[in-house]
């Protein structure tokens, strides 16, 4: 049997607005069609609500009843991110969802009985989510989805068993179902108030041709819900992969502090719903309308994909330090580039090495602090000349069963003799006596040669003079110099001009 | 017949972490099986668990390689060998199969030098702190390294953190030492730091000091170019909260490593030690410190 759940936000308008916005959440909110004393309030919350305040009022009928109420304008872009989000708690449970714009998603619990010990605890989780994501949610489970959305209606958690509809059907009380979404006028309400109608049982004992001649079409459809004969299919909609949350501005931000602080919320939530969707960033686009009509956008890579929020925002941080927008920030979008996360199961009888998400994290971390430039697996390049090094991403391959060649290599009392770089190379002064280099001078190093090697002789890259990107020709005479201060130092005179250079140390 | 050789199973650390002085697996000894530690005690760090350098002079100085989970601190002026003795412990943990960590101050990690010494450059994970990330003040790679060494630590999985300070003339507070010292012992990570002076104070485990070095140079014929062979290491174990303080060794890092760990080699004296008949002789050139360096492989003492 077919079992649908509908997961409904009550004044959706309005909680997309306190997800924005969590200061608003113990605030009497309203949303007016502008902001002007006399114009009228569309959506008022709960708080409003039982303070009396009623959404045709003006706003001046309203701040006399209550003086408190705060009154916004609507926002398209909260209610956007609020829906995406509401789709993603959905879809952490269930592959099959249909959302709808006035923030109700209905899901297909087909298969899910084995994963949860009653209809009543999977319920409860889909409330959970949607809490996680910054709404309050009604949840209502039955055979099919206006069932479902109605016991959604009754708000907390109704699962309605199998069979049972009809007793459901008859017991709903008519003003829990929102008479105003079947006839905005409100003369439909009226007249079933007139009428003495109170539940959904006292219409579904109506004739319907008898009601579709005194009440139109929408009685139609109202007395077909109350006899459970309005079937509508769940059609399933594809999930968003776009992981995005906007923020509407009252006044424009100028400086990146304030902004850190308006966006760390978004990052946050974004992070929250990409966990649902065991997912993590691996970019991040950043869309800023500014002042005067501007625009601002700035992709933002991450180093390693990752779920840690403090990171993520530490680089969008960096990023905008370097160049900053040329206005003031009067709306931010954020998207994430989702990557799949990778799972991680450690072998016990190899050594323990960092789980992928965790170095992800940690690397995205370090390339916070360190720069994005600065980190990574630091390897020699193809090439002849000592100084030239790449930086790659560190991605350690898993370890193996088989230690490697080195794995059982012990010596008694012998390590590798390590040169340390000298980077950029540090040009000095040589002084020399009958072509025998014999004191040396530069910046912080001074004294008297006491031992020479060489030179090695390197000529290399000559191959790629005359290329655009080459580096000049490297041809240079090596030397190590054993000096009085105890160093022994790795320097090479440059033939072309020859000028010296100490490039590394031994240690 | 032949009998299968046993199995001992060795719960909690690795067969190097029972490597103490004078007690080394036998070839013929039961192949020991390692595992990955899941059965710790109270303890968050056993102290007896070890990263051997698999240099046997340099394990015996310190009782059988560093402590896990402890900060172990290498001192000593510019050239005297830290580096090379990193290295070693870094190409240890890198062939172990484990991950280690580099955290360069000073921007000196040549990869070339390191993955000669051994290393998998693929395992080990380079940062390099020169105040251009998150926090722009003064002292900020100081403070960005110690930051980056935390997150390091706490992601745990790490087998070693090598912190290179360079020629830092400061020790560090005694909170960021401190926080440092439990961020090791929470994660298992050995922690190696390399300065020219003792900056953890009373939190690093071991301070191993090392003197002024002393450079080998040598000829293959006289008259011809002079070779450096590499450096004679004098290493004493200035503090060890584990014991064994006072404890002194020498090493020689070595520029042919493959080459001069050879038996043969380091017996066999040098070409410029010898005349046509086989008698001794004496280098003429007397500006080169040392001649037949070699000696000084196989000379050390505890």
């Amino acid at each position: 049997m077919e079992r649908i759940a509908c997961i409904a936000v009550a004044d959706f308008s309005i909680a997309a607005l306190v997800r924005a916005n969590p200061a608003l959440r113990d605030v009497p909110v309203a949303i007016g069609q502008n902001l002007a004393p006399h114009g009228e309030l569309i959506s008022v919350s709960a708080n409003a609500r039982a303070a009396a305040v009623r959404s045709t009022m003006t706003i001046a009928q309203a701040r006399t009843i209550l003086p408190g109420l705060c009154v916004v304008l609507r926002s398209a872009a909260s209610e956007s991110s609020a829906l995406d989000a509401l789709a993603d708690a959905a879809l952490s449970l269930s592959p099959v969802i249909e959302p709808d714009a006035a923030g109700h998603v209905w899901l297909d619990l087909k298969g899910l009985g084995r994963l949860y010990d009653s209809e009543e605890h999977l319920a409860a989780e889909l409330v959970r989510r949607v809490a996680r994501i910054g709404m309050d949610a009604a949840v209502g489970i039955a055979s099919n989805k206006e069932i479902a959305y109605l016991a959604a209606r009754c708000g907390g958690v109704r699962v309605i068993e199998p069979g049972r509809e009809r007793e459901f059907l008859d017991w709903m009380p008519l003003d829990a179902i929102g008479l105003d979404e079947f006839d905005p006028s409100g003369a439909l309400e009226a007249t079933l108030m007139r009428w003495g109608m109170r539940r959904l049982g006292d219409l579904a004992r109506l004739n319907p041709d008898a009601v579709a001649t005194r009440l139109g079409r929408y009685g139609v459809r109202l007395v077909r819900i109350a006899r459970g004969e309005e079937l509508s299919p769940l059609v399933a909609r594809p999930g968003a992969e776009t992981f995005a949350e906007s923020i509407e501005l009252d006044y424009g931000i100028e400086n990146l502090e304030a902004f850190a602080f308006v966006v760390r919320p978004l990052i946050e939530r974004l992070m929250e719903r990409l966990a649902m969707r065991a997912m993590v960033a691996g970019g991040v686009k950043l869309a800023l309308d500014l002042d005067g009509r501007r625009k601002f956008d700035r992709r933002v890579a991450i180093g390693a994909p990752t779920s840690d929020a403090r990171a993520i925002l530490t680089l969008i941080m960096l990023n905008l330090e370097t160049a900053p927008p040329p206005a003031s920030i009067e709306q931010i979008r954020i998207e994430i580039e989702a990557r799949p996360a990778r799972g991680f199961q450690a072998d016990m009888f190899l050594p323990p090495t960092p789980a992928p998400d965790r170095l992800e994290t940690t690397i995205a971390r370090l390339a916070a602090i360190c720069g994005p430039d600065n980190v990574g697996t630091l390897r020699h390049e193809n090439s002849y000349r000592p100084e030239a090094i790449r930086l790659e991403p560190f991605a350690p391959a898993p370890p193996s069963p088989v230690v490697s060649r080195n794995g059982d290599a012990e010596s008694e009392n012998i390590t590798r003799l390590i040169v340390r770089a000298i980077r950029p190379a540090l040009e000095i002064e040589v002084l020399e006596n009958r072509g025998a280099p014999e004191f040396v001078r530069g910046a912080n190093i001074g004294a008297r040669v006491v031992s020479t090697a060489g030179p090695w002789r390197m000529e290399v890259e000559w191959w790629r003079d005359g290329a655009d990107d080459a580096p000049a020709r490297a041809h240079r005479d090596y030397y190590e110099f054993a000096l009085a201060d105890g160093g022994v130092y790795r320097a090479y005179r440059e033939l072309k001009s020859n000028q010296w250079f100490i490039d590394g140390v031994y240690d | 017949m032949a009998t299968a050789p046993a199995i001992v199973w060795n719960f909690g650390f690795a067969p190097e972490d029972q490597h103490l002085p004078d007690v080394h697996q036998k070839p013929n000894q039961p192949k020991i099986l390692e595992f990955s530690g899941v059965f710790r005690g109270r303890e968050l760090t056993r102290k007896d668990a070890r990263l051997s350098s698999r240099v046997r002079a340099l394990d015996n100085l310190l009782a059988g390689g560093i402590p896990r989970g402890r900060i172990s601190e290498v001192v000593g002026p510019a050239g005297s060998g830290k580096t090379a003795i990193a290295a070693s412990f870094a190409a240890s943990t890198t062939n172990r199969g484990e991950v280690a960590a580099w955290i360069d101050l000073p921007n000196a990690f040549d990869p070339a030098a390191i993955e000669s010494a051994g290393a998998d450059l693929g395992r080990i994970l380079w940062a390099f702190s020169d105040g251009a990330g998150a926090i722009k003040r003064a002292g900020d790679s100081t403070r960005n390294a110690l930051k980056a060494s935390e997150t390091i630590l706490g992601a745990g999985g790490f087998g070693l953190l090598v912190i290179d300070f360079g020629a830092m003339r400061y020790p560090l507070t005694q909170s960021a030492a401190l926080r440092l010292a439990r961020a090791a012992e929470r994660s298992g990570t050995a922690v190696i730091t390399m300065g020219t002076y003792r900056m953890f104070g009373t939190f690093a485990a071991i301070t191993l000091g090392l003197g002024r070095p002393r450079p080998c140079f040598d000829r293959v014929a006289p008259k011809s170019p002079a070779l450096f062979d590499g450096l004679r290491i004098e290493a004493v174990v200035i503090r060890n909260k584990l014991g064994g303080q006072g404890r002194r060794a020498e090493l020689f890092a070595g520029a042919a490593h493959e080459t001069l760990r050879s038996p043969e080699f380091l017996a066999a004296p040098t070409p410029s030690e010898k005349h046509a008949d086989g008698t001794p002789t004496k280098n003429s050139d007397d500006a080169l410190p040392s001649v037949g360096s070699r000696k000084f492989a196989i000379n050390f003492q505890r």
